[in-house]
């Protein structure tokens, strides 16, 4: 394990960004995958390997669902896991005893 | 401030991962996920924040009085080093007594710096309390100043030794009767100093402890974070290239809550 995180500081900030959005809109509720994209400012093609990323740590969960007669969307959702590791970031800031 | 440990970081068990550990439950007290309503985890998340978040007082006070202080003792320096050269005392000669006083004005000018650091610090706390700011966009600020601090802290700590070096190199000259009442003032002005330099250095090597054990429990979580997500790097780099990180911000997102129009994907 590298000694230094700052070089992953970038895709940090995203990850604690992406489980922030998730918690914000409710655990139950879930967001569709392209509106975290967007509230991020995440190029779809980035924001999926993120989204796969998080999911293989199983920090979230994505549902597809029918949207409309044809159309399916994808709604993303944040499990316990997920938001122990947001916990976790939050309490960095009473560690750091802000 | 912490006042239960001194402002030193309390030790905390990242391996423990259920989430029902008694630090845990302290801080974020656990809710029963049937009976709560959409929000309820974020709510509870902000609200301990809104809690614990505190803006660092220690840095701005003393920071500022060594500021102030150091700035009129050089005032009274520059008067009477200007007094001098009528005296036609070779600016040569008077500059080896005045050396400590160029240091100081090093320290005072780095002190400057880690006010405004600290300023700014301030102001990110403000801004989550207030909801003006997410909490992730307030961490990663905040962790990024970290090592600006820890950079100012130990640049005062080496001028702060090369000013007891040059403290200790150049004694006071002898007395020539015309010239007694500024030596006077000098030696006055030289203890004064040296008393001040002693005091910030000490307050300076607290701080500097403090700031590493933060740096320490940022680079836990973060690596605790780097063992779930092993292709951390991958993303990083994409996200170097790619990302437009200045979209971060309430606004764009509230701006985003209304566009239904992009909330879907074809497959």
């Amino acid at each position: 394990m590298p000694s230094s995180t700052k070089k992953y500081r970038s895709a940090l900030i995203i990850i604690q960004s992406i489980l922030e959005q998730l918690i914000k809109a409710g655990t139950n509720e879930g967001i569709v995958k392209s509106r975290i994209y967007k509230s991020i400012g995440l190029k779809a093609i980035i924001g999926d390997k993120y989204l796969e990323q998080l999911m293989s740590a199983r920090y979230i969960s994505v549902n597809e669902e029918k949207w409309g007669k044809e159309r399916t969307r994808q709604k993303v959702f944040i499990t316990n896991r997920g938001l122990r590791r947001f916990q976790w970031f939050m309490k960095l800031s009473s560690e750091l005893d802000i | 401030m912490n006042e239960k440990n001194n402002g030193n970081i309390p030790p905390y068990d990242y391996s423990n991962d259920s989430g029902d550990s008694p630090n845990n439950k302290k801080i974020f007290p656990s809710v029963n996920r049937a009976q709560i309503e959409p929000n309820t985890e974020y709510s509870q998340i902000l609200h301990s924040y809104q809690h614990i978040a505190k803006k660092d007082r220690s840095i701005q006070i003393i920071g500022g009085i060594f500021a102030f202080l150091s700035t009129i003792i050089e005032f009274i320096v520059f008067l009477l080093v200007k007094r001098l050269l009528n005296f036609h005392i070779p600016l040569g000669v008077l500059a080896q007594f005045i050396w400590i006083f160029i240091v100081l004005l090093i320290i005072s000018a780095f002190t400057i710096v880690q006010l405004i650091i600290i300023l700014r610090w301030n102001r990110n706390v403000e801004k989550a309390k207030q909801q003006r700011q997410t909490l992730a966009l307030t961490n990663y600020k905040m962790i990024n100043q970290i090592s600006i601090i820890k950079f100012t802290i130990i640049s005062i700590l080496i001028f702060n030794l090369v000013f007891f070096w040059f403290y200790r190199q150049y004694t006071l000259p002898p007395r020539p009767d015309r010239l007694v009442i500024f030596l006077r003032i000098y030696t006055a002005l030289r203890r004064l100093t040296w008393l001040l330099i002693f005091s910030y250095t000490i307050f300076e090597m607290w701080q500097l402890n403090k700031w590493i054990k933060r740096k320490k429990a940022v680079t836990r979580i973060e690596q605790k974070i780097l063992e779930d997500l092993p292709k951390l790097q991958e993303l990083a780099n994409l996200t170097n290239t790619n990302v437009d990180t200045g979209s971060f911000d309430r606004e764009n997102e509230e701006k985003n809550d209304d566009d239904e129009s992009q909330t879907f994907f074809h497959n």
